[in-house]
């Protein structure tokens, strides 16, 4: 079974003891109570999925979505990929780009 | 194009930036929530990321201006208690009358490794200052840099996602009408720069200078380190050399560390001749640290023509069969971790210190590399950071 974790979105875990709780947290996985944990540009993915891996004994995979436009991005031939395929070939693609990550800031504001 | 398009493009604003999206909302939202008690903000990640760019892009969205310090140009606490002393006890300085806030850059470049006086003096200097104060590092895990780690709103920089710079450097070709850009040669240009926008920039303005006096080739193939040295080191003219530089596509640090290498290499030259072309290396080394420095891009142009000088008319030829840079850095920086390891493993396993790297070193990290929870509380209990742990796994996908 392979656990699929989204990034930037709260995914709930068992309890799997403080040891592990910190490992987490010192790979930069974000923790709230209510919501969970979360992976974030700031996490050091890698290790966080290794050590989940070794802690729930499953396989488990980052599920990406594009940064634009919130759809699943299938398999890149690039590393990390934030972008899906019709968001990179759009015309105005870092257009698009800049107002997403415009709105994210104004809900801040 | 006149100017450094690293240097023209550089955003003013936020959502102008790429890449490390989560992280700029983080700091946003850090800078809008600052009141007096709160935690300085803490950036590390790779040059070239936008973490520089970020602090002044956060500054002006936000109405306040920046006072910078280099860490790295003071290194000990005496020398930034100086500099930045005075500020503690001039309070009335951040008086209505504007908003400031402190970026204190590369700090991991203070002092020495065994001196925590310099990483000390800016804990109390955080603590104390009544501005938000941003503090960056390239590396995290510095043994020194636990402290302020533990005490700042830390935010880790990646290298920018290789699609994200590919729509950044489109964006850029087409305002600036560069037309007889390919996507595929955008699409290299974004896989090359690996996620340094920096260098995706000037790899950018190398490419079109290139192509400038040959415009029938559309999509030129970029020749490897070593073909562009020797067709510099070839050239009859001096203006040819430099023309030839521009498709020597390698970080400005390297270059210096290409000519050196030559040079010192050089059969040819007389004791006299080297100190000569040395001299001139050693100059476009300073160069490099002041640009660095001074982030004063513009003047990359005057490092290539020092390095062209330090070697035109001397018949040299690219030392061949010598190992690539990227490897020997990579020999150097793991060496150095090696060194500052090995005493505590060693110990740990009752044997010496060449023992250890040789003939147990490759089975631990075989062993651990299969075992990582282990692996984890070995680190924790001998208090190894991540570049211990990357160095000791390494071993293990040796042949």
């Amino acid at each position: 079974m392979t656990r699929k974790i989204a990034l930037n979105s709260w995914f709930k875990l068992p309890w799997l003891g403080a040891d592990v709780f910190q490992q987490l947290m010192r790979a930069g996985v974000k923790h709230d109570k209510q919501l969970g944990f979360k992976f974030t540009s700031a996490t050091d993915k890698q290790r966080a999925i290794s050590i989940l891996r070794s802690a729930l004994n499953e396989e488990v995979e980052i599920e990406r979505v594009c940064f634009i436009c919130d759809s699943p991005i299938g398999e890149a031939d690039i590393e990390s990929p934030t972008l899906c395929d019709r968001c990179i070939n759009a015309d105005n693609a870092y257009s698009l780009y800049v107002l997403k990550f415009q709105s994210l800031l104004d809900k801040l504001k | 194009m006149d100017m450094m398009l690293s240097e023209k493009m550089r955003p003013s604003k936020i959502s102008r930036m790429i890449g490390n999206e989560e992280a700029r909302l983080e700091a946003a939202k850090w800078l809008k929530n600052w009141s007096l008690g709160s935690k300085p903000l803490l950036l590390t990640g790779p040059p070239g990321v936008g973490k520089s760019t970020l602090v002044y892009a956060l500054a002006q969205e936000f109405g306040y201006s920046v006072i910078e310090y280099n860490a790295s140009d003071v290194r000990t606490r005496d020398a930034l208690e100086e500099r930045i002393g005075p500020m503690l006890n001039n309070q009335s300085l951040f008086s209505d009358e504007g908003r400031f806030l402190v970026f204190l850059d590369e700090i991991d470049g203070l002092s020495g490794r065994a001196d925590y006086a310099g990483i000390d003096f800016v804990l109390d200097f955080v603590e104390n200052v009544p501005v938000p104060v941003v503090l960056a590092a390239n590396v995290e895990d510095d043994q020194r840099l636990k402290k302020i780690v533990q005490k700042s709103h830390h935010l880790r920089f990646q290298p920018v996602a290789e699609d994200v710079l590919y729509i950044y450097l489109k964006e850029i070709s087409r305002q600036e009408g560069l037309k007889e850009v390919t996507n595929d040669a955008l699409k290299r240009i974004a896989r090359t720069s690996r996620g340094d926008v920096r260098f995706a920039l000037n790899s950018l303005q190398t490419f079109i200078a290139s192509r400038e006096g040959n415009p029938e080739s559309t999509d030129r193939q970029f020749p490897t380190d070593q073909e562009a040295l020797a067709s510099i080191f070839e050239a009859g003219t001096f203006e040819e050399s430099i023309e030839r530089m521009r498709n020597l596509d390698a970080q400005p640090r390297d270059k210096v560390r290409y000519f050196f290498d030559a040079i010192v290499g050089a059969k040819n030259l007389d004791a006299r001749a080297k100190a000569d072309a040395l001299s001139l290396v050693a100059d476009a080394d300073i160069l490099m640290g002041e640009i660095n420095k001074t982030q004063s891009w513009r003047l990359l142009r005057y490092l290539d023509r020092i390095l062209v000088k330090s070697a035109f008319g001397r018949s040299l030829v690219p030392v061949e069969g010598s190992i690539p840079w990227n490897l020997r850095l990579s020999i150097w920086n793991d060496g150095r971790v090696m060194k500052d390891l090995l005493p505590t493993l060693s110990a740990r396993f009752h044997v010496g210190k060449s023992s250890f790297s040789s003939f147990y070193l490759p089975y631990v990290s075989l062993y651990f590399k299969r075992n990582e929870t282990g692996f984890e509380k070995f680190a924790r209990s001998n208090g190894l950071g991540d570049s211990e742990k990357r160095v000791i796994l390494k071993f293990s996908t040796r042949k």
